[in-house]
């Protein structure tokens, strides 16, 4: 059968120097380590493109480095350092002879890898979301792309200063990207990889600062995000239930009602129920109104244990007033209290009631009730509250993620959009 | 497959035909080119070797392309302005006419179209970027390009010496369809199919390459 296949290597026109090609048969342009000349091995006749001589450039990762990245061992096979005005970014050319050719793009800290896409997306570069693989890309920017420097192989005819049109649609952690020119149209599909993730691989000890939200990074939970809310839905719902069992299971029973009628002479005298029954250690509701007309009525409520003396003291105010002014008529206040005391236990009981009023202490009527194992939502509505807490501030943290993100770009969806233009 | 055993008419090795399709063939010893005829063979001259390159696939690498197991039996290489690419010649079991495109890292199995359908105007002249409707999917038009044999091993459906000219044009859909229209003078032939990740070819006997 077929021949071993092998690196080739030849002398290099310009120096002399031995230039190695890895990708043997598909590369087309070679540069000299040596001198920088840009060779052609297109063809079998070798030419220098560009002479040079200057020293090879040093880059964070080498020509020659291997490192496995998705499962498939890769070689950095070339180097480009590309521009738009005066930012710069690096793309690497990873080879595996079976697996072809990826990109490793080092942008302001941030990693992608990229593989280039052999499917037609008819408006790229010129919708402003176009969809792939049945995920929606957003435009992120619109730019182009400069071949600043070189060096190693490529399998197409690598210049300096050659210009590209580029426009980047995100859907993080993908990107897609489209790099066009007159003859054709590139289109490549990233992936957001963690720093660390090709400094372990690469064994690299020192990586570029990150800075700012790259325009493809995963936002912080991104994809855990749904799991927080479904596992906050399933919470709520446990509560809920518990809740409802909870409301079904109360006696929600009537333990003593009735009228007052107070006035000036009663000022300093403490008002009693008659001895009433609770039956079970639960809890204690104490409603209380008055048909207060500009007026206020304080009630000091001592309920108390007639075994053990054990006393609960609340205090019910309540006020209401209104009027007619400027504006037409106003009231403010409310005529109605109430106050639960939590776990009471059973025994006979009275209340003991010191009512106070305002200056026109007249004469005054109120009514209370009271009423034993009530179902509160109290409980409920922080258990749920503090469900949502978690959640919440995630979501909080993502939205400002995602503003930051969005800021870097001129197509920045109105929800992220908090520059006012 | 179809096995036919024929001498090379110009060293006399054993020159075997895998595939009742292919009419042509290099032999492996000496490098004549061999022409099938209904009976007997012809040598219609010497091949020159192929350039080397670092390809993972030989003839004799045996694969799959959606579930059906395939051989790759003959290479036509082929050179253009800016590089080179390789065309595998696959026997399928389905007995179908299938070539293995290989070319910058990507791989696409494609199949020979019945071209009796005239979805496409021979008279008109493809023009790059514009759509095609092919087996009913709309393709672009990617690539046109002026293509010439560099050369040619193992078996072939059709004579493939070293110079022999076509115009070459790729197609790609929506969902990685890929075609390849190939107009050899006035004769045109059109394939369609599929780009194929190398993983999913699940190739056997792929061919050893140094440092990997």
């Amino acid at each position: 059968m077929g021949s071993k296949g092998k690196p080739q290597t030849f002398a290099c026109p310009a120096c002399g120097g031995t230039v190695t090609i890895k990708a043997v048969g598909i590369t087309t342009s070679a540069i000299c380590m040596y001198c920088s000349s840009v060779i052609d091995v297109a063809n079998e006749n070798y030419q220098i493109i560009k002479k040079a001589n200057e020293k090879m450039r040093k880059t964070l990762l080498e020509l020659g480095v291997r490192g496995r990245l998705f499962g498939v061992d890769w070689e950095v096979i070339g180097y480009t350092d590309k521009k738009d005005g005066s930012y710069h970014w690096d793309e690497y050319l990873l080879y595996n002879p079976y697996y072809g050719f990826r990109f490793l793009v080092q942008n302001q800290g941030h990693w992608n890898f990229i593989k280039v896409l052999k499917k037609d997306i008819p408006d790229i570069g010129d919708a402003n979301e176009v969809w792939v693989n049945g995920k929606k890309y957003q435009l992120f920017l619109k730019g182009e792309a400069v071949v600043d420097y070189v060096k190693g192989e490529f399998h197409w005819r690598v210049k300096k200063g050659e210009r590209v049109d580029a426009a980047d649609y995100v859907a993080p952690p993908s990107l897609l990207s489209m790099e066009k020119n007159a003859e054709e149209i590139i289109v490549s599909l990233g992936e957001y990889l963690k720093p660390q993730e090709v400094a372990s691989t690469f064994k690299l000890k020192e990586m570029p600062d990150r800075t700012g939200v790259a325009s493809n990074q995963p936002a912080p939970y991104q994809g855990a995000f749904l799991k927080l809310w479904i596992v906050a839905g399933v919470f709520i719902a446990f509560a809920t239930m518990v809740q409802n069992m909870t409301v079904k299971a109360s006696d929600n029973a009537d333990v003593y009602s009735s009228q007052f009628q107070v006035d000036s002479t009663d000022r300093d005298k403490t008002l009693s129920t008659p001895s009433f029954f609770i039956p079970k250690k639960n809890n204690v509701l104490i409603q209380s109104g008055s048909n207060l007309d500009n007026d206020w009525l304080e009630l000091h409520l001592s309920l108390v244990n007639e075994e053990t003396n054990k006393e609960y003291a609340i205090v019910q105010a309540m006020e209401y007033y209104h009027g007619q002014d400027i504006d037409g008529p106003w009231a403010e206040g409310k005529q109605y209290t109430e106050t639960y005391i939590s776990s009471v236990p059973s025994g006979n009981y009275r209340l003991l009631i010191d009512a106070d009023s305002g200056t026109s202490f007249r004469g005054i009527n109120f009514a209370l009730r009271i009423m034993r194992d009530v179902p509160s939502g109290l409980n409920y509505w922080i258990t749920v509250l503090m469900i949502l807490v978690y959640p919440g501030l995630v979501m909080l943290r993502r939205w400002s993620f995602e503003n930051k993100r969005w800021s870097e770009s001129d197509y920045t969806p109105a929800i992220y959009n908090l520059r006012n233009e | 497959m179809q096995k036919t055993t024929f001498n090379c008419p110009s060293c006399g090795a054993e020159v075997v035909f895998q595939s009742s399709l292919s009419v042509y063939a290099v032999c492996k010893y000496c490098s004549s080119m061999i022409v099938r005829h209904d009976v007997d063979v012809e040598s219609i001259g010497q091949m020159a070797a192929l350039p080397d390159d670092m390809s993972p696939i030989q003839i004799g690498t045996e694969g799959y392309y959606r579930g059906v197991r395939f051989s790759v039996v003959g290479r036509m290489k082929i050179g253009w302005e800016d590089g080179s690419w390789n065309e595998w010649f696959i026997v399928p079991d389905d007995g179908r006419k299938g070539w293995l495109a290989e070319a910058q890292g990507f791989y696409a199995a494609s199949f020979e179209m019945d071209d009796t359908s005239q979805s496409i105007k021979t008279q008109s002249v493809p023009e790059l970027g514009s759509y095609l409707k092919l087996n009913n999917q709309k393709l672009k038009i990617v690539d046109i390009k002026k293509a010439v044999c560099i050369g040619s091993e193992g078996e072939l459906p059709f004579p493939a010496p070293k110079g022999r000219k076509t115009t070459s044009i790729d197609l790609l859909g929506p969902s990685g369809e890929f075609a390849s229209i190939e107009i050899e003078g006035n004769k045109r032939r059109i394939y369609v199919g599929h780009y194929v990740e190398w993983n999913d070819l699940r190739c056997q006997n792929p061919r050893p390459l140094e440092g990997w």
